[in-house]
């Protein structure tokens, strides 16, 4: 009996996603990528840094970028509240922070609750999505982080 | 003082775009199917004359027209809410004996007509087609191709970076749908925005994941092989199958709007 659940477990995993809020839509990211929530502080803006970097951050001694996640979505601007946050981040081998409007909470998807949607986007945004899923009577859009950025942003970010 | 006269003027204004915008599809599709369909009878013409481009859409009714309730009308009613009762409207003043069925017009339709032609339009009991409302133009789906009214309850998600005309995803009870701003991909020159003007049901486009957002259901009518102006091959439109003249609506191309969109979603990796 053990067996077969642990067959149906590796086939069908579940994934724990860290929930944010943007612009009244619920995003979710892979936890396994998510080193630390932080409170908004003050984000040092970098001279000729491109448009999708806000600035940077000092944690604890290190230096992280912060990228203007409501731009990297296509979404227009908003102000700061209490309730807004700076999520480390580590996606291709980068530590970077992402500014969202608030985090929710961590969820439990299995794989197959995972769906994906077409995709009718003409934007480079359109591919960051990986998938949507129906959560708590609401759609969870699922985020790549490694598609947040081409390669060659990446690199420009190692730069900074 | 008083803005009626304001009002009117700009309803008259929304009355006369529209009216055009019908003209232009009626007109484009007469125009291009004219060809393929010389071997066609010309009963049609004769039957259904086209209204003057200043005739309100009303106004253009068959002038007989034989109603009776129907059962989808009957599930309609029943599981909608309606702004008007449903009807199921025959057109019974085109004798279906004097139609000349003629295999060769059909096969010389495009393949998406002739995906909708293989409904069998020339049967003499006809297709039913619902008709609804997107931004004043009436469109009209064949009942064997509607996937399911829906009734929108829950709030349609967006997906960023998406085209204009993908209004984002919405959860129904069995399934998961992408709602189209139907406004915006059949007539994007209007720039008019059902995110904006609003939208109450969703047509789901056989058993696709696709759905119409429309404003506006209005009732089913009966449609026989003559009674539409079957678009041509070279039409830009492929949404389109043709136009009703005698209801003022155009007839939803349902495999040509889903190669459309198909070829309009990139496959995500």
């Amino acid at each position: 009996m053990s067996a077969i659940a642990g067959n149906k477990a590796a086939e069908d995993p579940v994934l724990q996603w860290v929930t944010f809020r943007l612009e009244n839509e619920t995003y979710g990211i892979n936890v396994m990528q998510v080193q630390e929530v932080l409170r908004y502080s003050e984000i040092a803006p970098v001279p000729g840094a491109p448009p999708y970097v806000l600035g940077i951050i000092n944690l604890r001694g290190n230096v992280v970028t912060v990228i203007d996640t409501r731009l990297r979505f296509g979404l227009p601007t908003a102000e700061t509240t209490d309730q807004t946050r700076i999520v480390i981040i580590e996606a291709e081998n980068q530590v970077v922070g992402i500014l969202v409007d608030a985090v929710a909470e961590v969820v439990y998807l299995r794989q197959s609750e995972i769906e994906t949607t077409p995709n009718v986007g003409n934007e480079e945004s359109a591919k960051f999505i990986q998938g949507v899923c129906h959560k708590n009577d609401e759609l969870l859009i699922l985020v790549d982080l490694e598609k947040l950025m081409t390669d060659e942003e990446w690199t420009e970010l190692q730069g900074l | 003082m008083s803005d009626q006269p304001l009002k009117t003027a700009s309803a008259n204004q929304v009355d006369t775009v529209l009216q055009d915008y019908l003209d232009q599809l009626l007109v484009a599709a007469t125009a291009v199917a004219e060809e393929p369909l010389t071997s066609a009878p010309p009963v049609t013409e004769k039957v259904q004359p086209q209204p003057a481009a200043s005739e309100p859409a009303e106004k253009t009714a068959p002038p007989a027209v034989a109603v009776k309730d129907a059962p989808v009308v009957t599930y309609l009613q029943q599981n909608l809410h309606v702004s008007a009762p449903l009807q199921e409207t025959v057109i019974t003043d085109t004798p279906v004996a004097e139609v000349d069925v003629k295999e060769s017009s059909v096969e010389e339709l495009s393949p998406d007509i002739a995906a909708l032609a293989s409904l069998n339009w020339r049967s003499s009991q006809g297709i039913d087609c619902l008709i609804f409302k997107v931004a004043g133009l009436k469109l009209a789906i064949p009942l064997p191709l509607l996937g399911g009214v829906h009734n929108v309850t829950d709030k349609v998600t967006p997906l960023f970076g998406q085209a204009v005309w993908s209004l984002g995803v919405w959860q129904g009870e069995n399934a998961k749908l992408t709602i189209i701003d139907s406004a915006q991909l059949i007539m994007p020159e209007r720039h008019i925005r059902l995110s904006d003007e609003g939208y109450s049901f969703f047509i789901q486009l056989d058993r696709s994941p696709w759905a119409l957002a429309c404003q506006e259901i209005c009732d089913t009518v009966t449609l026989v092989h003559d009674s539409i102006k079957w678009r041509g091959e070279t039409s830009k439109r492929p949404w389109l199958a043709g136009t009703v003249i005698s209801e003022m609506c155009a007839l939803v191309d349902v495999p040509g709007l889903l190669k459309l969109l198909e070829e309009n979603s990139r496959k995500r990796a």
